[in-house]
C-alpha cells in the first residue's frame, strides 16, 4: 500500500448472524484502490462484492456485522470511527451510487433541491452558490441546467441515476463507489452514461470502486479487477490481465460464460454446478465442487491469494 | 435457410398491433406498444425478439401465449386464424403453444413439490395413462432438461432449488405437453452468469433434438447471437430489422440496430465508437406519423418525418424498415 492509497481494505471479515446459524459473506479479503484508477469488483449474487462496498461505508445492517480486519480510506480506519465520525466521511471521502438509486430521490422536491440539500449539509455554503453548484454538477453528468425545477418522475431512469451520479460527485470525493449502477438501465444508456464517468474520471482524477456481475462490462470500464467467490477474492490482476490470460478455473469458467458479439461464434458452456450455499459452504476451497481440475488438496484447504507474476495474484492450489 | 423459414412457418404472427390504455381520471392515453408486428417460428429455428426495455418484445410473446389480446392482428397456427376462432386461448392451444417465464422464483407455487409441478399439465393434457407412467415421464423430463438424478428432484419445493434448477423446471413443465411451440421471455436474466449458458445450450439442444420452434425474447443481442438462427430487432413497437442471426450483427442496416450493437460490451473486442444518436424513450403515446427512430437518426431526411418507411430486403430474408437502407453501404464487409 502506498502513502497515497484511496482505499485499503485488509482482511476483512463480514458475518451474517442469522437465527439459523451465523453466514460468513465476506472472508480475509484484502485489496487496494489507488488515486485515479477504475478498480472492479465482480462476482456473482452472494459471492460478497456488495457486502464489501457496504462495510467500507458502514452502512450494512442486522444482521451484518463486520467480525474482522480494517478498512483504511485515504488513511483513516473507517471500523474505528465514531458516528459523527462517519458523517464528516461519507459523501466527502467516498461516496455510492447502487443499482435503484435512481429510486431514492425524494419524489416530492425537485432535483434542485435535493442536490442543493447534500452541498449545504455538508459544507457552509450559501444558497445561490450552492445553486450554481447543483447546474454545474447537472451539467457534468449531461443534464440540462433547467432539469434543477424538475421532478423525479419528470425524468427517466437514466436521467434520475444521472442525477444520483452528480450528488455522489457533489463534495468531489476522492472515491466512488458503485455498486450495478446501470444494471436496471438499458444498454445504450449504460454506455452514454459510462462513457461520461469515464470521461469525467480521467478529467479529475477520482478513484472508482467498480461493482458488477457483467464481466464483459467490467473489463471495458476498469483498470483492474478483483474476482469474488463465495465470499473470498479469488484473482486479482489488470483488466487485460483478466481478458486474456485469466489464470483462476473460475475466472475461465466466467469468460466461458458472455457470449461475443464480435467474436468468433463459439460454443460456450458456462459453469456445471451451482453457486455455493453460504449457509452451509464446502470445506477447502469454495469453488471445488464445481472446479473441473479439482485436487485432493482443493478439498480441505483454503488456497490463500499469492502472486503469480507481478500484479497477477490467484488462490487456487492446481496454480501454486 | 430462409427459405426452408418461409416454406413452413409452426406459429405465425401477423400485423399484431396493440394499444393499451394507461393512467385513468379524466385523461387516460392511448399507448401504442406495438403496431404492425409480423413474426414467423419455424419448426427447429430459434427465432430471437431483441429490444430495450419498451420496445414491446415482452407484449409480443404474451399475446402469442394468448396471455394479452391484440387490438388488431391475427395469430396464425397451421394456417388457421386462432385470434378469429377461439376468443381465449383453447386446451388445445396450449397444448401446442407453452411460455417461460422470466423469473423462476415467481412462476413456480412454493407450496407444491416438483412432481406436482410437472404431472398436472401431464394428466391435464391426458398424456399419460396411470401413476407408472406418470412417474416415468416425470423422470424423463427431469433428465431431459438436465437434472440428474431425476429421483434427487421430484420431491423438492421449488425454494429448494437453485434459480437455475427452477427455470429448467418451468422447461420441463412447458415440455410436458410436447409443444411445437416455445416462447421464452428472458429466460435467463434473472439467473447468476455462470448458469445461463447452461439454459441457453438447452434450448440450442430442444430446437435440435425435439424441433420445437423457439422464440426467444431478450435484451442482450450477444446472447440472441448464440442461441438463434434468426434476429428481429424491435423499436418502438414496430420491428426495424430482422434476419439472419450473422447478417444482422455483421451488417445492421437500420441505424438502431447499429447503435444498439455498438453499446454492448464484449469482453473479447475493443468497444466500438458510439454513434451520434440523440438520447430519447421510444415514441409509445404521442406517436410521429413517420419513421419512429427519425428524432434520433443521424442520417435522418425530410422524408423520414413524413412518411413511414416500408420494409425493404437489401439481401434475401434481411428485411430493414428504413427509408435509406439502400443508399446507405454496409457497415463491415
Amino acid at each position: 500500500m502506498n502513502r497515497s492509497t484511496v482505499l485499503s481494505v485488509r482482511d476483512l471479515h463480514v458475518e451474517y448472524l442469522t437465527e439459523t446459524g451465523s453466514v460468513r459473506a465476506v472472508e480475509g479479503v484484502s485489496f487496494d484502490v489507488e488515486p485515479g484508477e477504475v478498480f472492479g469488483l465482480a462476482g456473482e449474487s452472494g459471492s460478497g462484492k456488495s457486502t464489501i462496498a457496504k462495510a467500507v461505508l458502514r452502512i450494512l445492517e442486522a444482521p451484518a456485522v463486520i467480525t474482522g480486519g480494517s478498512v483504511l480510506c485515504q488513511g483513516q480506519d473507517v471500523l474505528d470511527l465514531d458516528e459523527a465520525g462517519l458523517q464528516r466521511m461519507r459523501w466527502r471521502k467516498a461516496a455510492l451510487v447502487f443499482q435503484s438509486a435512481m429510486n431514492v430521490l425524494n419524489p416530492v422536491m425537485t432535483v434542485g433541491e435535493q442536490l442543493c440539500d447534500v452541498l449545504v449539509a455538508h459544507r457552509p455554503i450559501a444558497q445561490p452558490l450552492a445553486t450554481d453548484r447543483a447546474a454545474e454538477l447537472l451539467r457534468l453528468v449531461g443534464i440540462d441546467a433547467h432539469h434543477l425545477r424538475s421532478y423525479p418522475h419528470q425524468l427517466s431512469g437514466g436521467m434520475r441515476q444521472r442525477v444520483v451520479i452528480a450528488m455522489a460527485l457533489a463534495l468531489d470525493p476522492p472515491l466512488l463507489i458503485m455498486d450495478e449502477p446501470t444494471t436496471a438501465l438499458d444498454v445504450v444508456v449504460q454506455r452514454e452514461i459510462l462513457g461520461q464517468l469515464a470521461e469525467l474520471q480521467a478529467k479529475r482524477q477520482f478513484s472508482i470502486l467498480f461493482i458488477t456481475h457483467d464481466l464483459s462490462l467490467m473489463i471495458e470500464f476498469s483498470s483492474r479487477i478483483g474476482i469474488m467467490y463465495g465470499g473470498r477474492m479469488v484473482e486479482v490482476a489488470s483488466a487485460g490481465g483478466i481478458a486474456t490470460s485469466a489464470q483462476h478455473p473460475y475466472t475461465r469458467g466466467l469468460l466461458r460464460s458472455f457470449p461475443s458479439l464480435r467474436g468468433p461464434r463459439r460454443t460456450l458452456t458456462g459453469i456445471p454446478g451451482t453457486p455455493p450455499d453460504m449457509r452451509n459452504p464446502p470445506p477447502g476451497c469454495p469453488f471445488h465442487p464445481r472446479c473441473p481440475e479439482a485436487l485432493g488438496l482443493c478439498r480441505s484447504e483454503v488456497p490463500e491469494l499469492r502472486p503469480l507474476h507481478r500484479n497477477h495474484h490467484a488462490a487456487c492450489h492446481v496454480l501454486q | 435457410m430462409s427459405g426452408r423459414l418461409e416454406a413452413a412457418p409452426v406459429l405465425e404472427a401477423r400485423g399484431l398491433t396493440k394499444v393499451f390504455t394507461v393512467g385513468t381520471g379524466l385523461r387516460p392515453q392511448r399507448l401504442r406498444a406495438l403496431h404492425d408486428v409480423s413474426l414467423r417460428l419455424g419448426k427447429g429455428r430459434i427465432t430471437a425478439l431483441v429490444g430495450e426495455s419498451g420496445s414491446g418484445k415482452s407484449t409480443v410473446a404474451k399475446i402469442l401465449a394468448r396471455l394479452v389480446r391484440p387490438t388488431a392482428g391475427e395469430i396464425v397456427l397451421d394456417g388457421r386464424n386462432v385470434v378469429a376462432e377461439e376468443p381465449r386461448a383453447s386446451l388445445a392451444y396450449r397444448g401446442r403453444v407453452q411460455m417461460i417465464f422470466q423469473d423462476p422464483f415467481a412462476s413456480l407455487n412454493p407450496a407444491h413439490t416438483i412432481a406436482y409441478h410437472l404431472e398436472r399439465p401431464l394428466v391435464r393434457h391426458g398424456k399419460v395413462r396411470g401413476r407408472a407412467e406418470r412417474r416415468a415421464r416425470v423422470a424423463a423430463l427431469l433428465h431431459e432438461v438436465g437434472l440428474d438424478p431425476p429421483d434427487a428432484f421430484t420431491l423438492k419445493r421449488p425454494t429448494e432449488l437453485s434459480g437455475g434448477q427452477r427455470q429448467r423446471i418451468a422447461i420441463a413443465r412447458a415440455l410436458a405437453v410436447e409443444p411445437d411451440v416455445l416462447l421464452a421471455d428472458e429466460p435467463t436474466s434473472m439467473l447468476d452468469v455462470s448458469l445461463r449458458m447452461g439454459v441457453l445450450n438447452l434450448m440450442l439442444r430442444l430446437r435440435d433434438e425435439r424441433g420445437v420452434a423457439l422464440l426467444y425474447v431478450t435484451h442482450d443481442i450477444a446472447s440472441a447471437r448464440y442461441v438463434s438462427d434468426e434476429i428481429s430487432v424491435m423499436y418502438a413497437g414496430q420491428i426495424v430489422e430482422s434476419g439472419p442471426a450473422e447478417a444482422v450483427v455483421r451488417r445492421p442496416e437500420h441505424p438502431y440496430t447499429q447503435l444498439l450493437l455498438a453499446a454492448v460490451p464484449d469482453a473479447q473486442q475493443d468497444p466500438l465508437p458510439l454513434p451520434a444518436i440523440k438520447r430519447g424513450a421510444p415514441p409509445l403515446v404521442d406517436v410521429p406519423h413517420g419513421c419512429l427512430f427519425a428524432g434520433r437518426c443521424p442520417d435522418v431526411e425530410p422524408r423520414c418525418r413524413k412518411v413511414p418507411p416500408a420494409v425493404q430486403e437489401p439481401a434475401p430474408g434481411h428485411r430493414v424498415r428504413c427509408h435509406l437502407v439502400r443508399l446507405r453501404s454496409p457497415t463491415e464487409p
